[in-house]
């Protein structure tokens, strides 16, 4: 059978190493690598005869220009025995890590091809295992092994194993959890081409990354064994023996521990570091320079657009210009560019648009939500009143409770919006006990109120539990009854049904619909489900890129009388329940082509 | 070609009292070369009555037919006849690996298709050959199968997802919510790719969906789920204009439809 | 009823909620109805309990074939090469070597009860009395440790999440992760000699050696309490980071309380769990550190006879320590379940 080529995108890599180096602790980390790898290799031959040399004249002297660092016990150079030591301490440090490394990962894996109950089986012995630390295995296996290196490695090396075994079997479990493992298996790909095809190519970078980790570990724990007199014997030594013999000594010359001391410790950083690195160029960390962001990007002097007026003085929201930037990979990147709208007293405006449009943002930076290095720029933001635009924080906080109690936000996951180690009544409560008197016993009735109000069977009892004892129809409610503890002016919800069935939609609808009649709120309703808000608002903004494209009433578009061609095309590639099914689907892509045409 | 048949199927997750009925008692016929919707809420087991039918979950009794021969079996039999029966899954960024290339993707499915079928495994070049055809089939560009699955958009995924599957020579073409996971603008040429290809290659198909107006477009007979229960099942005009059962009634009421407002506006001075 | 909260399959996390028809309620598992009957603790402190014992079970099989299966013959490895084949028989029928390995097993466990673990090979005595006559000094510096630890690490922690969170104060950020990243990858042992040098060669503030009165317990327990209070602080960072991500932290600002309520009342909260996690996993981590400490410090406790035991390959003496320092873990173990069964409601109703 021909061979799959399973590495991963080797460019990209290679820039994503090169990039890592160029930051300061990559470089750092691949200097100090070199550095280290070359003194294992080279000093035992440079000066490997020159530091065994015994010298009575010069018995534990001071640093001096011959001995830069002094001399030890039997008169031989402290410098150069640290150097030559390097070999020793990065040798058998990398041995415990090769052996610990490779049978954890062979055992790790092991559960994904054995039958379910061994496998069962194995993750429990190495669950347990994990829980003890590595000094009584250490403990345990020396007993095995007996004193001196052969034994510590050993003994070291199968410390780690339980470490990696369970890394591996809980990234092995995600990775089997993903469907392209599910395909593999559906198209009858055998466990073991899984396993070596899909799993391990998956996990390999974590497991490099830990490898890495784990070796800075062993190798500390290596000279700290040989420290304690039962990894290395002499005449051999590592950086450990060297300092428990320099320890002794520590009052007549420091640098005879203190040296080897910190080169244990810079080789353990050194490998930390290289870790870190390599954790970064293989994997999640956004890379966000500083210094290539000090010039955030003007707004582009284009023409003023059509709303580019004052802001109207009876609308609850009136949002001139507004520009969202976040920093990404060393450049600005400007999702809401230029968006200016009115909502009415009372009104519901619907924002829809693909994701990436722009449309959570506009709602975030109108109810200053935006956070640092988020940045957002705008000629007016008016509130009830009050532009924000411009503000500073400690402005904007000064306006905290006009905020709080006439803007409410109904966000999107109702399953990650509670906090879920916060009884639900209690922060239903909370807007009311910030803004609104602080008197706790009235603060919860009020929430025992809203939650009745919206529909919580048995209030009381609910209010007491934790949001994961909800389901998310009930969250969603709690959330829209969270909104309710002033009166809201305004109602921004964004997408807040996305994550609900159709009928458990329904009623959270009917909620935030009954709710804005009853306290003359304004919506802004944010979805990707055109019918939802052309059913439930009077007013549609379309967002295209960042940009609104067309303010256009709700009857009005369902009559088909847009204009922009992105929303002419997008009204055409929604199948109703009167599509024509003898035809194929009219797609965006065909309508934007016609467009350009 | 060939029907797929879901007979007394049961499906429990977990046991004793913490036993969840995922799927109870259904039983319903995917007739050869029809597209048979399935429409229900989350926790209906629609995904699960496909997720079983490819070996993905196991049945706590009754059976998957297809042409009579049981898909249940975990002899060799039965991997042959499951062979038959391929899956395209709902979420297109989780449904290839992102460290294989979208030609390496699909060939791998041709690989363990040929594999499977006890045929002598054909040449890299010919497979090479297979999988630009298959791309050109969902009309991707042969280029494509040297790029990861990170240069791609979600519906290109899930055209790659497709021919993958279809590098199986399915007769039977389970979908899971397939445009689900997408936007609006991308879900139509999902859809008509769909329909382009069951036109071409005849497949029988079991269309999972909670969006009635897609299942309407795709689907010639549609099965109603409601937890757990087949609640209704026929042809997909007459389920989706008369509905039958009050779950369907009330799974359709739910739906929003374009151009009706989506309740009676609440009033002033409802009883709080 | 826990069952159908939380581990329902990801198909149907609304399976029981669906609720028809305008404005019903929907119904989920009325919890506190049934679980009434019986205390929530009760069951799980039972189940704790009952794990418990399953581990130290066998641990002390562990520790018992540890010794059975080495090489050699226990009685002459007691004895010394220079021990008569007399001599051997009479200490193998005093060890109760004759008898069947299940009897000798049974009767490992009837010594276990008497607060009997054997001979030390090296020097007779019974282990027994060596680790109680040493445990009490490694403990006194191993909690003062722990107390510093959680005491430093947990607030360090969190306000250095606060203050550089979303790259904010990028200088700060770059000295606390040298610095701690530093302090985390020094060896106890490295540290040990650090603090020697600087508090009582260079400036003799502290005594270096042995315990006498408060001042000597200062070094041992900075050496001790440094590099996984340092841990310990970049854990609680990044669990902080984490949680001042999270949606609910949003949905907190968007009630515009002062950054104080928002720390303690919403993200307080939240650290708890796997702060507790990771502080269990450190105070494992401690027992090996004591052993370099004392070795360092002179310090009268376990760590010479853990060494001394290897050494010597004194395996009754490896045997006890194994025992005791297991099961100390093992019960370290049980109070972090314990308080983050207290602390969270989520492993506490679930799990409960």
């Amino acid at each position: 059978m021909t061979i799959l080529t399973t590495v991963a995108p080797a460019t990209r890599r290679i820039r994503s190493f090169v990039h890592q180096m160029r930051t300061p602790a990559g470089a750092i980390a691949a200097i100090g690598t070199v550095l280290l790898v070359g003194l294992a290799i080279f000093a035992p031959v440079l000066w490997g005869a020159e530091a065994a040399e015994v010298n009575v004249d010069v018995i534990a002297r001071g640093p001096s220009a011959e001995h830069l660092l002094g001399t030890d016990s039997a008169g031989r150079d402290i410098l150069l025995r640290t150097l030559v030591a390097a070999r020793t301490s990065l040798m058998y440090g990398m041995l415990a890590t090769l052996i610990g490394v490779t049978l954890g990962v062979i055992v790790g894996c092991l559960p994904s091809i054995l039958p379910p109950w061994i496998g069962r089986l194995v993750t429990a012995v190495v669950n347990m295992l994990v829980a003890f630390p590595a000094l009584l295995l250490i403990l345990f296996l020396a007993v095995f092994f007996g004193q001196g290196a052969t034994g510590a490695v050993f003994a070291l090396g199968l410390a780690i194993v339980p470490n990696i075994a369970r890394l591996c079997q809980t990234m092995t479990a995600s990775v089997v959890g993903r469907d392209f493992v599910s395909a593999a298996k559906v198209l009858g790909v055998p466990r073991t081409a899984i396993l070596f095809r899909h799993i391990i190519p998956s996990i390999a970078d974590v497991i490099v990354v830990n490898a890495t980790m784990a070796a800075a570990s062993s190798l500390t724990a290596m000279a700290g064994l040989s420290f304690l007199g039962i990894g290395l014997q002499a005449p051999a030594y590592d950086w450990g023996r060297l300092l428990s013999e320099g320890l002794a000594r520590m009052y007549v010359s420091p640098a005879a521990a203190l040296t080897p001391a910190i080169a244990v410790t810079l080789a353990g950083i050194v490998l930390t570091m290289l870790g870190d690195t390599i954790g970064r160029a293989v994997g999640v960390t956004p890379v966000i320079s500083m210094r290539k962001l000090a010039g955030l990007p003007t707004r582009s002097a284009k023409p003023e657009p059509d709303r580019g007026e004052a802001p109207h003085p009876e609308a609850v929201l009136s949002v001139r210009d507004l520009h969202v930037s976040f920093p990404a990979l060393g450049k600005w990147v400007t999702p809401v560019r230029g968006v200016s709208f009115d909502i009415a007293r009372g009104e519901r405006v619907g924002i829809v648009g693909e994701s990436g449009s722009g449309k959570s943002l506009t709602a975030l930076a109108v109810a200053q939500l935006i956070e640092y290095p988020g940045r957002v720029e705008a000629d007016a933001i008016v509130f009830d009143g009050v532009d924000y635009a411009g503000m500073s924080e400690r402005e904007v906080t000064s306006h905290a409770a006009d905020l709080g109690l006439k803007m409410s936000m109904v966000f999107q996951d109702p399953m990650s919006s509670l906090n879920p180690s916060l009884r639900v009544g209690p922060q239903v409560a909370e807007t009311a006990l910030l803004h609104g008197g602080g008197i706790r016993t009235q603060a919860s009735n009020q929430a025992t109120d809203r939650l009745a109000e919206v529909g919580i069977q048995n209030p009381k009892m609910r209010a007491r539990q934790y949001p994961f004892q909800f389901s998310g129809g009930m969250r969603q409610r709690a959330m829209i009854a969270m909104g309710l503890m002033g009166t809201p002016k305004l109602i921004i919800a964004d997408e807040p049904t996305t994550a609900l069935d159709a009928t458990v939609q329904r009623t959270v609808m009917q909620v935030l619909d009954r709710v804005a009649v009853e306290h003359g709120s304004a919506v802004m309703f944010i979805s990707h489900d055109i019918a939802l808000v052309t059913g439930f608002c009077e007013r549609v903004l379309v967002m295209y890129h960042g940009e609104i494209v067309e303010d256009i009433s709700s009857a009005d578009l369902v009559e088909g009388s847009a204009v922009h061609p992105y929303t002419k095309a997008l009204m055409a590639s929604i199948p109703t329940l009167t599509t024509d099914r003898s035809r194929p689907m009219a797609t965006v892509a065909d309508f934007m082509k016609e467009d350009k045409a | 070609m060939t029907s797929l048949e879901f007979r007394n199927l049961v499906v429990d997750f977990g046991r004793g009292p913490k036993t969840v009925h995922a799927v109870k008692n259904v039983s319903f016929i995917v007739p050869q070369g029809s597209t048979v919707g399935v429409l229900g809420e989350s926790g209906s087991g629609k995904s699960t009555i496909a997720r079983v039918a490819v070996g993905l979950e196991h049945a706590t009794s009754g059976e998957i037919l297809l042409d009579g021969h049981s898909l249940l079996q975990s002899n060799r039999a039965g991997r042959m006849h499951r062979r038959q029966v391929q899956m395209v899954f709902q979420d297109p960024y989780s449904s290839l690996n992102p460290r294989m290339t979208i030609g390496d993707s699909i060939a791998e499915g041709l690989h363990a298709s040929y594999r499977k079928s006890k045929q002598r495994v054909p040449s890299r070049r010919q497979i090479e050959a297979e999988t630009q055809e298959l791309l050109s089939l969902v009309g991707l560009d042969s280029s494509y199968a040297a790029h990861y699955p990170r240069r791609l958009s979600g519906g290109q995924r899930q055209r790659v997802a497709l021919a993958r599957a279809l590098g199986a020579k399915p007769s039977v073409l389970l979908a899971d919510e397939i445009t689900s996971a997408l936007d609006v603008s991308v879900q139509g040429t999902v859809l008509n790719l769909f329909r382009k290809l069951q036109s071409e290659l005849g497949f029988t198909a079991l269309f999972i969906s909670h969006n009635l107006a897609v299942v309407r477009y795709v689907c010639d007979y549609v099965a109603v789920m409601d937890k757990g229960d087949l609640v209704e099942f026929g042809p997909v005009d007459e389920i989706l204009t008369a509905p039958k059962h009050p779950s369907t009634r009330a799974l359709i009421e739910a739906v929003p439809e374009m151009g009706k407002p989506l309740f009676v506006p609440a009033h002033r001075g409802v009883a709080r | 009823m826990k069952n159908m909260i939380s581990s329902a399959p990801p198909d149907s996390p609304d399976a029981v909620a669906v609720s028809e028809g305008p404005l019903q309620v929907d119904v989920v598992a009325q919890p506190a109805t049934k679980a009434a009957n019986t205390n929530p603790w009760v069951s799980y402190l039972t189940r704790r309990l009952i794990r418990l014992v399953i581990s130290v079970v066998v641990l002390v099989t562990a520790a018992y074939l540890m010794v059975r299966l080495l090489p050699g013959d226990p009685a002459r490895l007691s004895l010394g090469p220079e021990a008569t084949a007399e001599q051997i028989a009479v200490r193998r029928a005093e060890l109760g070597l004759d008898a069947s390995v299940v009897t000798q097993y049974f009767h490992f466990w009837e010594n276990l009860f008497h607060g009997d673990l054997g001979k030390s090979y090296s020097t007779r005595l019974p282990v027994f009395d060596v680790i109680t006559q040493r445990l009490p000094a490694t403990l006194e510096i191993s909690v003062m440790s722990i107390i510093v630890i959680l005491l430093v690490g947990i607030p360090l922690g969190m306000a250095m999440g606060e203050a550089t969170r979303g790259g904010r104060n990028r200088w700060l950020d770059a000295i606390f992760s040298s610095v701690t990243g530093f302090l985390t990858v020094a060896p106890v042992f490295v540290i040990a000699a650090i603090s020697i040098y600087m508090f009582a060669i260079s400036s003799p503030v502290f005594p270096v050696a042995g315990r006498s009165g408060p001042s000597s317990y200062v070094l041992p327990v900075l050496a001790l309490s440094l590099s996984s209070t340092c841990a310990l602080a970049r854990i609680v960072r990044a669990e902080t980071f984490n949680v001042l991500e999270a949606d609910y932290v949003r949905t907190a600002r968007a009630k515009r309380m002062r950054k104080a309520r928002l720390f303690f009342h919403h993200v307080l909260p939240n650290l708890v769990t796997p702060t507790l996690t990771f502080a269990g996993l450190l105070f494992g981590g401690l027992i090996a550190g004591s052993v370099f400490v004392e070795t360092v410090f002179a310090w009268p406790g376990m760590g010479p006879v853990v060494v001394g035991s290897i050494t010597n390959r004194d395996y009754p003496l490896v045997q006890g320590i194994v025992l005791v320092y297991g099961v100390l873990i093992l019960l370290i173990n049980l109070v972090v379940d314990l308080l983050i069964a207290a602390f969270d409601p989520r492993s506490r109703i679930t799990k409960l």
